[in-house]
Parts: structure tokens; C-alpha cells; sequence
């Protein structure tokens, strides 16, 4: 295509796959009516609720509609609910199909010393991760963890309430290193790089016409000349370069108010959970595994503190395993970095300046670290603010979770009166954990206003305004902010929708001018 | 206790010197600060303190689960620890570790116990009710080694402090030596913050169910306030701030500045930092925050919007302050105001430092004694600065230095206002004395001297020269012993609390079941109280002398209920529903009652009214609509971002009941320790 020199891309196709919360989006971008080129940013599911082999019904679908080939595939962060998809569908994605152009984050660059330094830690602490999960998983099951809470009020309620905390810790685990931790913890640390098995398939199996581009904050990418995409520009945001802003998770005062801790925190946890787990890498961590003072000053083997402890009536005031879940924190904090990772993009029409926001799951951080980007282009300065202005797409990120979408630097920037949202949250396909969390209410009330209802969600059954109670449907409140739209408006927005209740994906035609 | 100043020879000492941090040994490492963080705490001799240390109130179990260790044991009787006045501070001793953590929770046990007027109980155990609903404890458990995480936390379901510890950060070089580890029970302020949640616990076990904005900004603003203004009352921690302050005393911001380095040097606790003041960046001068009304409204974070609250108290104790050391000011300027150049003369450090550490002693007091007069459920800041003011003109009758007026003042500046208050005033804060009709007089008359016998049976608990306690105790069916092991007097206190509340809530029934006016002045449904069950919690003596030797002679209980209640949108009201049934909510109610003693009256009755207050006046019974609309409110948008993002993808983590509520609360501090 590079070779032709058609005219610019009028419209775009953007295409949400319903695979389950999760990110799936396949983009057409045309020509009129002619396709002139095709993208694929991620493809991945939860996989509560949905099998592989209905996922390859989507993914079917996908192939045929991108045409068994692909003009640049993005995997925008390691996630299952982005790559998980990858695994599922190998075989369709590995035979007779082709990915011209593979893009990732900075941080996916094998290779580089300060990419390989942080993988290494950041592996085992993946690993530190699996290994608390599954040691809880083991620990909650047993009597002795039933004992300590053996005629306490709530006795039930409060075993449910840890029980449930473990499964939720497997489930972060599970987004992290996939559903088979132990299979996982069998490899040595070095082979940590490919841990998900749908980055893999990506990374090696996938047929490319070229090696994987790693790409940085800062790059502009020029569609005519670079990708034989006319009348696009694409701008990297994120993931940031400074560790500082990949660990800054929420916003400040006014943004979101949250801690933010760094992982070299848990790196004593990390050492003593993996040994606690018997963990074979554990001898490698001996240091943060170390008892924090010299031996020398344990006690007498028969002590009367040591029976004391031990003794039955004491038992529910023993506290063996309650370090196990500060996993808890180790997940979250584990969840938020690979979330900042994401490669982000604006996909900019040069023409009219119309953006479409593929952010990824970037949190706070990442949205901050865009505010200092700037481009010069044709003697004007161009800022990441100048970007969200004209954004009349936005994918929102990490599911409507109260931290997926930065406020003050996100959200409030985008005044576009023609903004369109696309948001991929399914109640049928999720972690149970995260429904208490997705929606937030305050953003997907922003949302409605700025979008004026045309905000898309994947599945609107069970969200609700009032989770509780179940009286309010969002839907509803969906339906309110859309009917106040001007007649025209309305028919415009309605005619560019395609959403099928039993359709396989809600496309959307953004136009280009 | 028994002393016998009498008889040198055999007289049992009153205090056991122990050393310690005053802070954390981060603040020893930078030199300027060095010299004040060692402390010689003064701890109340304990005569039978096992080696852990365990002792009447706390056993410290050095057990670390993450390694599999038990730490041997401290004994503080051991005659060369004694002789030195304890272990000297080590970061690589656990058995100092020990030390600390047992002598800086047992002054803050003292001061809770100076401020109260009696022994405190730690909550008690609650079971599933199988022979028991609930079993005394004795002893808060300490785990000076539990976690290793930047954490540390009271579990409520184990009566325990688990204090953890982790790697000190690359960031944090300055302060902390590269590759050494943080121990968080080394930290003056997080053993007292950890200890004042098991206290007020023990005060208050609702205090935990939240049921507004402000119930778990609460928890926490006091348990950071305890271990603030426990911190100002050691004047030698003042005394060289003070000094160093040289010419610059009108400003006064070092003590505001020092209350930050508190918050710094512990990391978690770094709300203070926002919220009194900031060092200007042009000036590179440490200035006071200028409240802003609106914060309090849009605030809802519990460690934020606790922070105003500890901003709030925090101001007028530099307010009160600031006036007490004005004459010191005028003598030593010879008037002028302006001091001569160099260093302050060390006579005058010691007289500010003193005023100081007074006014934060008192101030702690004021704190403390606040909490029996709240209402016993969903408290809110409002409620809680119209218990200081009453409980402070309780006990002193003027107030020369002005404590109550720079509480008021700094609360309206932040816009905190107590519930149907505009303005604030001593005399409208101060809760009014309930009017009795005649009859109610006479009833109450037979409840306080029923109470004024249950004082006098606990009074000779106490004291254990006087043996008609034993009989009195005995008589009311207490145990004197368990086994051939006798019982302390606290757990004496807490069976003999237990009947007398087992019994007042049958005579409450007995004399007070349907008559509007117990409704009206308690708040609660009191027509039918086989239905409609009530608790009576927290039986508790109060005795207290005040500054100018005033006594007050008091008991206090509390009446607690639980209902269902549920809305009709038809009807636009709620309704009570007896049980709970689909699209019910649950709400809980009730009323603090004071007696004075002396006067054989009923003192105040502070309640959360199930039943609308104004309704009731013209003798209509409706449920109280404000009150369980602010609470439905409060659960369908607050509660959910309450918590941190560990209680919300873990969702029931963050109940009170099963869960850890308060390690939830405190992995979401916002760390500002980079």
C-alpha cells in the first residue's frame, strides 16, 4: 500500500469485540468505502465465565473481518484481559494470518540493560505473587486456619471473607502469570520474559513482515510516509520512561487519594512467602528471606512464651498466617505498574485534528507523564492537552475503574462536543473483586455527560447505579443522556452504531472530518 | 495500687525507667535531632512483669510467623537491665524491641487511665454465642514482628497489634541507611496510634461501624491526635526545638514545623504534613495552613478528612499556647517584644517548654475525656467537639487560658458544626441538662442509686485494703477466681460491670417500656422492647479531679438498638420492618446516659434518635428520616471509596466484623515518605 498514494482516511471502523471485560479492538480505517488499513490493539478476556473455544467464535469473526492479515498489531501491556486472546486463538492467529507491523511498550524491548534490570525484579515478584496465592489458597483450607477462628461471632463470615480473599489473590495472580501458577513457578527465574502465553504466541509465533517495535513517549509516528496510512499521525504517550511515573498510580489531592508504595517494599514478603511456599527459587532470594535478626538471640526451644502461644485456648489469638495477606497489597501495587505500562496512543487525523484516545490501562502516572510531551509540527507546538481537546473517540481505560481515567488530566481535558467512549466492562466475564470497583460511579457519570450518553459498554446488564439495591440500571441513565441529544444528533450517533444485542462486537464509525 | 511512702524499706517503686526512641531511630541518624531521640520513659512499676514483657495489660509475644521465630523474651526485672534503665535503643536487639513497644503503649495506657479516672478494659471477645456472647480479655496481644509490610495494624478480632517491618527505601537515603530495615513498632507514634484504636475500641465498639464521613476519619484522627499530643508533653523533646529557634519566638511555627517532622519521620502518618502547614517555597519558611471551610464538605477519604481534624485541635493548641507564654515573652524582651541576637537564655527554653508540654498534656486530657460524652454510635466531629466543650465544663469551671474557645474557634474555621448548630458558642455547645417530668425524676432517681451501688462495689475492687468489695463482689455473683488463679481487678471490674448491666437493662425495660417520654429523650423504640431489643454497653465509673480540685462524680452507660428499616417510595418515609427483608437497610441508634452521683440526677443524654426528635414532641411516632437518609446517603456514595483500593478489589476485607478494618484503612495512606 505504501507504494499507492491514495487519498486520506475519511473514517475508522472501531470495533469492540464482547469477548468479556477485557480489551479486544479491531479498527478499519477508510477510504471512503474502501479499506486502507487495518489494526488490531490487544486481544484478551477474563476468563471467569468464558471458555477459549467461545473465544475463538470472536476471534473468528475478528480474522474475517481484518481479512486474515493485519497492518499493525498493538499489544498495548502483559494482562491477560489483553493478551490472553493470543493463547485461546493461537491457531488463528499463528496459520494464515499475518501481522505486518508489531508495536509494544518501551518496556518490552529485550535486550536493553535497563529493561532487563527491571524485568528481573519485577519477575520475582510475579513470582512472589503466584507463590502467595497459591501458599493462601493451601493455608485457608486448613484446619489449623480454621481453628484460630473456632466460636467467634461471625465464625463463618469471617472464614468466607478470607477464603474470598485468596480466590480474589489468585485471580491477580491469574492476570499476571495465567491460570496455571504452578506451572509457572516449575520455570527458573531467567525464563521469567514470556510468562504470559499470549505475549508469547505475539512475540514468536505470530507471522511478521517486521521485527516488534518497541515504542517510547514522545514519538510521532507519521502515517503516509511511515505506515502507508494517509492522513493519520499516531503520538506516543505512555508508558512513561522515569520509574517514578510508573509507579504513581492515583492522582493527588483533588485527582484520587491512594497510597503509593514501591515494590521494593515487598521485597522481604516476596523472599519469605516464596520459602513459605517452598518455592525452588527460593534460594535465591535467601537474603529477603533472612530473619530479620541474628539467631543468636532466638528463644529456649521449650519456652513459656513458645507453649504459650501454642497452647488451645490461644488459638484465636494466633497470627501464623495473617502476613500472608498483605499479597493483597503486592497484587494491587503489581497490577497498577503493569497498568502503567501500557503503551498509549492518540491516533490524530491531520486534516481536521480529530483524535481517537487509546490509552491502554494507563493509570495516573502515565496520564501526568503525556502533560509534558510536546510535538512540532509545521512550526506549531503540540501538546498532549492540545490531544485531549480534540479526542472524539476515547477507549476508556481499565474498565471504568476509579484510577483507569485521570481527571484533572484526563477526563476534564477532553471537551470535544462530538466525544465518543468505548468501555470494556462485562459483568458476565469478570473477577468478582473488580465489580465492587467497575464502575465508578463519578467517572461514568462524567463520561455521560461529556460523551451525552454515547459512552459504549460492553455489556450493560448488572450495573447498576445503586449496586445494592438494584433499582437503578445504568442502561437507564444511558438512555436519559442520550434522549436529551438534538434530534440530529441522535440519528447521526444511532446511525454509526452497530450493536446487536447477540452480535459478536459494538462497532462504531468515527468520522475523520 | 499500694504505696506505702512510709516504710523505705519495703516500699514497691512507683515507675520503672525504660529507655527508648522518642521517635524512630530514622531521626538519630540526622545529626541535628540526634540528641533528642533518646527518652527515658517513666512507665508504672508492674510487680509481676513476666519476661516478654507481660504484664496487667499487655503481653508482647515476640513471634514472627514470616520466619517461623520466637524472639527470647526481655526481662525487664533482670537486675543489670534495671540498673540501666532498660535495654539501650538497638535497632538489631529484638529484645529492645520488646522494650519499646511495651513501655511507649503503656504511657499511653497511663494517659488514657489520668485522663478517665479509671482502669481502662480492652474490648471484650465476642463469640458466637453458644454459652457466651462474649469473654474478657485481659491482655492486648503485641506482635512487635508479624508483617512484613510497611504496615501495621490493631485487629479488633484478636485483641493484637501486629506491627510489621520492610526494606527502607533507595529514595529514603538521607534518613535511612541503605539496605537497613524500617521497624515499624520502633516508631514512638505508630505504637501509640496502634494502642489508642485498641483503646477506643475497648471505649467504644461502634466506633468502627461507619455509619458517616466522619466515624472512620474519626478512629483514625484520634489515634493520630493521641500519639501527637503524647508526643508534645515530653518537654525535653520541646525543650531543644525551642532552643533552636533562637530570636524568632512570635512566629511560633516550630512546634506546627515539629508536628510535621513526626508525620515525616513515620511515613504513614504524613497527612499532617498537608494539613497544617507546608515550608514555602520562595521563602523556604515553614508557614501555617489557612483553613478552608469547604474542605471539610468535599473531603471523604477517611486519612484527609481526618487530618482536618487534627489540624483543627492542633491549631488551637498553638493558639492556647501561644497565650500562655505571652508574659514569658514581655520579661524577657523587657516588653519590647524583640529579643536580643544569640542564643535564648536556657531558663526561658525550660519555661516555654514546660507551658508547652502542659498545654499539650492538657489538651490530651481534654481529648481523652471527650469520648464518654459522645453519643455511642455514628460519631461525627460536630458531635465530638460538643463533647469536649461539655466534658471539659464538666470538670473546670472557668477557663482561663481559653482551651475551649481556640477549640471552637479552629473547628469553625474548618467548618466543622455539630448537627442544628449556626453558631458556636460555649454555652450552646455545652449539652443542656434533659428536663424530667416529676415521675421521671423519681424513676431515674432508683436507676443512679441502683448505679451509685454498683460505684461503691467497684470502688472496693479497687482498692484492695478494703475487704468489703470481695463480699459485695461475691454477693453479686462474681467470680473471685478461676481456678487457684485469682482474678485481677480489672476483670473483677468487667464481671461486676457485666451484671449490673445485665440487670440495669432489665429494670430500663421494667419501669421505662412504652412511655413516650424515655423515647423522647433516648431516641430509641422503646414501646415494645421484647421486639424491639435494646443493649446496654459500656457500664464505666467516672472519676475525675480537675485542675482547681473540682470532683466529678459520675456513671455513664450507654443504650444501643438496632433496626431494619426500609424506604416507601410510595409513601416517600421509611418504615421500620422489624427484621430485615429485601431492600431493607440496617441502621443503629441509641443514647449516651451520664448520672451524677452527688446530685442523684440524670446529668445528659447524647443520642442518635431512631425516631424523629421533632415528630415525637407532638406525639407522633415516625422513624427519624434525616437520620437514615444522611446514612443511606453516606452508604451509597461515600462508603464504596472510603476504603482503599485493598477493601474495595477485596471487598469484604474492610468489614468491621470479620474483616481487618483498621490494616485496610492504613495500607491506603497516602506515603509521602519519598
Amino acid at each position: 500500500m505504501c507504494d499507492q498514494s491514495p487519498n486520506a482516511v475519511t473514517e475508522v471502523i472501531v470495533r469492540m469485540y464482547k469477548l468479556g471485560t477485557g480489551d479486544c479492538f479491531a479498527l478499519k480505517f477508510l477510504d471512503e468505502e474502501d479499506s486502507v488499513f487495518t489494526m488490531l490493539i490487544d486481544c484478551g478476556f477474563w476468563s471467569a465465565g468464558r471458555t477459549y473455544a467461545q473465544a475463538r467464535k470472536y476471534i473468528s469473526d475478528l480474522k474475517a473481518f481484518l481479512g486474515n492479515e493485519v497492518d499493525l498489531l498493538i499489544v498495548t501491556h502483559e494482562h491477560e484481559d489483553h493478551v490472553r486472546g493470543f493463547q485461546a486463538g493461537k491457531k488463528l492467529f499463528t496459520e494464515n494470518f499475518t501481522a505486518k507491523r508489531v508495536w509494544m511498550g518501551w518496556t518490552e524491548e529485550d535486550g536493553d540493560p535497563v529493561v532487563e534490570e527491571w524485568k528481573k525484579d519485577y519477575g520475582q515478584k510475579k513470582r512472589a505473587l503466584a507463590a502467595a496465592a497459591m501458599h493462601l489458597r493451601k493455608v485457608v483450607g486448613t484446619s489449623a486456619f480454621e481453628k484460630q477462628y473456632k466460636g467467634s461471632r461471625h465464625e463463618s463470615q469471617i472464614l468466607g471473607m478470607r477464603k474470598g480473599f485468596s480466590d480474589e489473590l489468585l485471580r491477580f495472580s491469574e492476570l499476571h502469570i495465567g491460570d496455571d501458577p504452578e506451572e509457572f513457578l516449575s520455570f527458573s527465574l531467567d525464563e521469567y520474559v514470556n510468562s504470559l502465553k499470549g505475549m508469547a504466541v505475539v512475540k514468536n509465533e505470530i507471522p511478521k513482515l517486521e521485527s516488534i517495535r518497541c515504542r517510547k513517549p514522545g514519538e510521532l509516528i507519521d502515517g503516509d510516509t511511515e505506515l502507508g496510512l494517509p492522513g493519520i499521525r499516531i503520538y506516543v504517550l505512555g508508558p512513561p520512561m522515569d520509574y517514578a511515573a510508573v509507579k504513581q498510580e492515583h492522582g493527588e489531592e483533588g485527582e484520587s487519594y491512594e497510597h503509593n508504595e514501591d515494590l521494593s517494599d515487598f521485597e522481604f514478603y516476596s523472599g519469605a512467602v516464596m520459602k513459605a511456599a517452598d518455592d525452588p527459587q527460593a534460594d535465591g532470594l535467601a537474603t529477603s528471606a533472612a530473619p530479620p535478626f541474628d539467631t543468636a538471640f532466638e528463644d529456649k526451644p521449650r519456652s513459656k512464651i513458645r507453649s504459650g502461644y501454642r497452647k488451645k485456648e490461644n488459638a484465636w489469638r494466633t497470627i501464623d498466617h495473617d502476613w500472608l495477606f498483605s499479597g493483597g497489597a503486592l497484587a494491587l501495587r503489581m497490577n497498577s505498574l503493569t497498568n502503567n505500562l501500557s503503551l498509549a496512543l492518540a491516533i490524530e487525523f491531520k486534516e481536521s485534528g480529530k483524535v481517537l484516545l487509546f490509552p491502554g490501562d494507563a493509570e495516573f502516572g502515565s496520564w501526568k507523564s503525556w502533560q509534558r510531551l510536546s510535538w512540532t509540527i509545521d512550526d506549531k507546538t503540540v501538546t498532549a492537552n492540545d490531544l485531549l481537546n480534540r479526542a472524539v473517540f476515547y477507549k476508556v481505560a481499565h474498565h471504568l475503574s476509579h484510577n483507569g481515567t485521570a481527571k484533572s488530566v484526563g477526563l476534564d481535558q477532553m471537551t470535544n462536543p462530538d466525544l465518543v467512549a468505548m468501555a470494556t466492562l462485562d459483568y458476565d466475564v469478570i473477577s468478582s473483586g473488580w465489580t465492587s470497583t467497575m464502575p465508578n460511579k463519578a467517572l461514568l457519570q462524567q463520561l455521560l455527560e461529556q460523551t451525552k450518553g454515547r459512552t459504549m459498554i460492553m455489556n450493560e446488564e448488572g450495573l447498576y447505579i445503586d449496586p445494592k439495591e438494584k433499582t437503578k440500571p445504568w442502561s437507564e441513565r444511558i438512555r436519559e443522556f442520550r434522549n436529551k441529544m438534538s434530534l440530529e444528533e441522535k440519528a447521526d450517533f444511532e446511525d454509526r452504531l452497530d450493536d446487536a444485542d447477540d452480535g459478536l462486537f459494538i462497532e462504531y464509525r468515527v468520522k475523520g472530518f | 495500687m499500694s504505696i506505702n511512702c512510709g516504710d523505705n524499706q519495703s516500699a514497691q517503686p512507683q515507675l520503672r525507667k525504660l529507655r527508648a526512641y522518642a521517635f524512630d531511630p530514622s531521626v538519630s541518624l540526622v545529626v541535628d535531632t540526634v540528641e533528642i531521640n533518646n527518652l527515658v520513659y517513666n512507665v508504672r512499676w508492674e510487680d509481676d512483669l513476666a519476661p516478654g514483657p507481660i504484664g496487667e495489660y499487655l503481653e508482647v509475644i515476640d513471634y514472627d510467623p514470616t520466619v517461623d521465630i520466637f524472639w527470647e523474651p526481655v526481662d525487664l526485672d533482670d537486675r543489670y537491665i534495671l540498673a540501666e534503665q532498660g535495654l539501650s535503643p538497638s535497632e538489631s536487639n529484638p529484645k529492645f524491641h520488646q522494650q519499646m513497644v511495651y513501655a511507649v503503649a503503656m504511657v499511653t495506657i497511663q494517659n488514657f487511665e489520668k485522663a478517665l479516672g479509671r482502669e481502662i478494659l480492652w474490648a471484650s471477645r465476642l463469640l458466637d454465642g453458644g454459652d457466651e456472647y462474649e469473654s474478657y480479655v485481659g491482655k492486648l496481644r503485641i506482635y512487635p514482628h508479624a508483617l512484613r509490610e510497611a504496615n501495621a495494624y490493631y485487629s479488633p478480632l484478636k485483641k493484637a497489634l501486629l506491627f510489621g517491618y520492610f526494606p527502607a527505601r533507595p529514595a529514603n537515603k538521607a534518613h535511612q541507611l541503605p539496605g537497613s530495615t524500617v521497624f515499624t513498632c520502633l516508631s514512638h507514634d505508630i505504637i501509640a496510634h496502634e494502642v489508642t484504636h485498641a483503646v477506643l475500641d475497648g471505649l467504644r465498639r461502634n466506633f468502627n461501624l461507619p455509619t458517616n464521613p466522619d466515624v472512620l476519619a474519626f478512629h483514625e484522627a484520634f489515634a493520630d491526635m493521641v500519639a501527637l499530643f503524647q508526643h508534645f508533653s515530653y518537654p525535653d523533646v520541646l525543650r531543644h526545638q525551642i532552643a533552636r529557634t533562637k530570636g524568632n519566638l512570635a512566629e511560633q511555627n516550630m512546634l506546627g514545623e515539629l508536628a510535621q517532622q513526626f508525620g515525616i519521620a513515620i511515613g504513614r502518618y504524613g497527612s499532617l504534613r498537608d494539613a497544617i502547614g507546608s515550608v514555602n517555597k520562595e521563602t523556604g519558611k515553614w508557614e501555617p495552613k489557612h483553613p478552608d471551610p469547604t474542605t471539610y464538605q468535599n473531603t471523604k477519604q477517611p486519612h484527609a478528612r481526618g487530618s482536618i481534624f487534627v489540624a483543627a485541635v492542633f491549631e488551637a493548641f498553638l493558639t492556647v499556647y501561644k497565650g500562655r507564654i505571652k508574659d514569658l515573652l514581655r520579661i524577657a524582651s523587657g516588653g519590647s517584644g524583640i529579643l536580643p541576637k544569640g542564643e535564648i537564655h536556657p531558663d526561658l527554653v525550660n519555661r516555654m517548654a514546660t507551658e508547652a508540654s502542659k498545654t499539650a498534656s492538657h489538651l490530651l486530657n481534654i481529648c481523652i475525656r471527650a469520648v464518654d460524652y459522645c453519643p455511642p454510635v455514628d460519631i461525627t466531629f460536630g458531635d465530638y467537639l460538643r463533647a469536649m466543650i461539655t466534658a471539659d465544663c464538666d470538670i473546670v469551671e472557668d477557663d482561663p487560658h481559653n482551651y475551649r474557645l481556640a477549640l471552637i474557634n479552629s473547628f469553625r474555621r474548618r467548618g466543622i458544626f455539630p448537627e442544628g448548630i449556626k453558631t458556636l458558642g460555649v454555652e450552646i455547645l455545652n449539652y443542656p441538662r434533659p428536663e424530667l417530668s416529676g415521675r421521671f425524676e423519681e424513676l431515674f432517681g432508683i436507676i443512679v442509686k441502683y448505679l451509685r451501688d454498683f460505684k461503691e462495689r467497684a470502688s472496693y475492687l479497687s482498692d484492695p485494703g478494703r475487704t468489703k468489695g470481695e463480699e459485695f463482689y461475691q454477693q453479686g455473683g462474681g467470680t473471685v477466681a478461676y481456678g487457684d488463679q485469682e482474678l485481677s481487678t480489672r476483670e473483677k471490674i468487667y464481671n461486676l460491670s457485666r451484671y449490673y448491666m445485665s440487670r440495669l437493662h432489665g429494670r430500663l425495660k421494667q419501669k421505662f417500656a412504652n412511655t413516650t417520654e424515655f423515647e423522647e429523650l433516648t431516641g430509641v423504640l422503646f414501646d415494645n422492647p421484647e421486639e424491639n431489643s435494646f443493649e446496654v454497653m459500656d457500664l464505666r465509673i467516672v472519676n475525675r479531679v480537675g485542675p482547681d480540685g473540682d470532683q466529678i462524680n459520675q456513671i455513664v452507660f450507654n443504650l444501643v438498638q438496632r433496626v431494619s428499616v426500609i424506604w416507601n417510595d410510595d409513601a416517600q418515609e421509611w418504615q421500620f420492618t422489624g427484621r430485615s427483608t429485601k431492600g431493607s437497610m440496617k441502621a443503629i441508634g441509641g443514647c449516651t446516659l451520664i448520672f451524677d452521683l452527688d446530685t442523684l440526677a440524670l446529668k445528659y443524654a447524647i443520642k442518635k434518635s431512631l425516631l424523629d426528635p421533632e415528630k415525637l414532641a407532638e406525639g407522633i411516632r415516625v422513624p427519624n428520616k434525616r437520620y437514615f437518609d444522611e446514612q443511606r446517603n453516606f452508604e451509597m456514595v461515600d462508603l464504596p471509596h472510603s476504603f482503599s483500593e485493598l477493601g474495595r478489589y477485596f471487598h469484604n476485607a474492610a468489614n468491621p466484623d470479620i474483616g481487618e478494618p483498621f490494616s485496610l484503612l492504613h495500607s491506603s495512606t497516602p506515603d509521602q515518605n519519598v
